[in-house]
């Protein structure tokens, strides 16, 4: 494997890493809002480290930058996201914060 | 065991645990998210053998605009009561049919000369460059199969007609107009999303992409118009504007079948000097009709006249 | 190639899978997840008898079969989801279909 091919492995296995811990965190929080935590760092950190990942595995400059593009977006859509479930859990009272 | 040996164990194992999860879970609500996430999975079983644009359809359609759909009804209809569970004999009958199928389906599958499959992908290939595209997929869906695409394109249509005669459409969840999130995450996105639709549509003849792939796209930016509860977002009357939208592609190929019908002779059957503008006018009309389609099944009936707006 | 009927079984597993829901769940839109999942089998087996290998081509006219498929599954599930609603507003006891 030459180096191109360890970095990316080892930023994967770094994303999953992250990935594994929002499921954690998902299944064994007790209350919305810090599931919603657990959820987001998942979606930031571990999609970021898989995506820069998958960019050392590119055919060139472009490609890469559009892997990137996707992390972007899924981190403006991730935080709306989470921002609108906590708003929706805060004023249907759904679960008090324990 | 090699690591695609491993890698296949590995989603079919965990297509197959998604699926029971799906239809037995307890609730509705983890029903809705758990086929969201085995629509995901699914996409990368079709990466997996070879198919991207079904990957791209699966992903965008399959998954995220049908679980859409599902969580908008979910909230105009209430789940029933559990009841008395229905007779034993019943079930075992019903259980007994769901094996009798996998047991007669896996029969024919596995008695299947599996080296020896005929298959159209020669024929496909030696015949591509006549069709105006290097992607082979595109080729057969809008050139060697386009009277296909042409009755799913009336499916669609008729599909929307049968919603808008059902009713009209319940008030969609909507964020108050001025809410700050409309220009965070709208201002960037809706115009990414536009570009992104493009992308794909141009991408198709060459690439996985294509018509459908970039209608799904461009209905995510129409129902977040929709969902920020913006005024003027698309699809909130019904307009002489929103059902030409709906028809266009429908009348573009029907159009362009007369065209090829009475100067080639034969229904759809493009001059290969000038497939590729035919396909991508085709394209194009397609992804418009697609995007607004969604956003109609999305809103579940019809939406009221321009009078009653004013 | 056993890659094939590997993934073709899995398709008719899913499809057998979601007959029972499909005849006997309670609640309609549990059914029409049914549906969808089994369209989903349905699509596996066409793509795993269009696949010929790792770096061969695959059959083009099997995706273009799942990818009109998916299109046609998802208006279907949307005209579904209309009746469902129309026939909770009109006051239908969904428990008795």
């Amino acid at each position: 494997m030459n180096w191109a091919e360890i970095l990316a492995t080892s930023l994967f296995a770094a994303g999953c890493f992250f990935f594994v811990g929002g499921a954690a965190g998902l299944l064994r929080f007790p209350d919305v809002l810090t599931r919603l935590h657990a959820l987001t760092k998942a979606d930031n950190l571990g999609l970021g480290l898989i995506a820069l990942g998958a960019a050392t595995l590119a055919d060139n400059a472009w490609g890469g930058l559009k892997v990137l593009l996707i992390w972007l977006v899924v981190m403006l859509t991730s935080a709306t996201c989470g921002y609108l479930l906590a708003d929706q859990a805060h004023t249907s009272d759904l679960e008090k914060p324990k | 065991m090699t690591p695609l040996v491993l890698l296949d164990l590995v989603l079919g194992a965990v297509v197959l645990g998604l699926v029971a999860a799906t239809l037995w879970s307890g609730s509705r609500a983890r029903m809705t998210m758990l086929f969201i996430g085995f629509g995901g999975v699914v996409a990368l079983v079709w990466m997996r053998l070879g198919a991207p644009d079904v990957a791209l359809a699966e992903a965008a359609v399959g998954a995220a605009l049908t679980g859409a759909l599902i969580l908008r009804a979910q909230g105009s209809v209430p789940a029933p009561l559990p009841e008395r569970s229905r007779p034993w004999i019943i079930r075992g009958l019903v259980a007994g049919l769901s094996v009798a199928v996998f047991g007669a389906l896996a029969w024919a599958l596995i008695s299947l000369d599996w080296k020896a499959r005929p298959g159209l992908e020669r024929v496909v290939e030696a015949r591509l460059p006549e069709s105006g595209v290097t992607n082979p997929v595109t080729a057969v869906l809008l050139n060697f199969r386009a009277y296909d695409t042409l009755l799913e394109m009336a499916v669609l249509l008729i599909a929307t007609a049968a919603v808008w005669c059902l009713g009209r459409s319940s008030e969609t969840p909507q964020l108050p107009p001025d809410d700050p999130l409309n220009l965070a995450l709208l201002r960037p996105l809706v115009p990414l999303l536009c570009i992104v639709a493009g992308y794909l549509l141009w991408l198709g003849a060459f690439a996985p992409g294509g018509a459908f792939q970039a209608g799904a796209v461009l209905s995510g930016a129409l129902l977040l118009l929709l969902v920020a509860g913006l005024p003027r977002a698309p699809g909130q009357m019904d307009t002489l504007r929103l059902r030409a939208t709906i028809a266009a592609a429908l009348l573009v190929f029907l159009g362009v079948a007369a065209a090829t019908a009475m100067s080639e002779a034969t229904l759809l059957q493009y001059p290969p000097h000038r497939a590729k503008d035919l396909i991508l006018v085709i394209e194009a009309a397609l992804t418009l009709s697609v995007a607004y389609t969604f956003l109609v099944l999305f809103q579940g009936g019809r939406p009221p006249p321009r009078e009653v707006r004013a | 190639m056993t890659v094939s009927l590997g993934y073709a079984l899995l398709g008719a597993a899913i499809l057998a899978l979601s007959i029972y829901p499909l005849v006997l769940a309670r609640d309609l839109l549990r059914r029409i997840v049914a549906a969808n999942a089994f369209g989903t089998g349905i699509f596996l087996i066409l793509v795993a008898l269009g696949f010929r290998g790792e770096g061969a081509t695959p059959d083009p006219t099997t995706h273009g079969l799942v990818l009109t498929g998916i299109i046609v599954a998802v208006s279907a599930t949307g005209l579904a989801l209309a009746l469902v609603a129309r026939m909770h507003a009109a006051g239908a006891r969904l428990e008795d279909v």
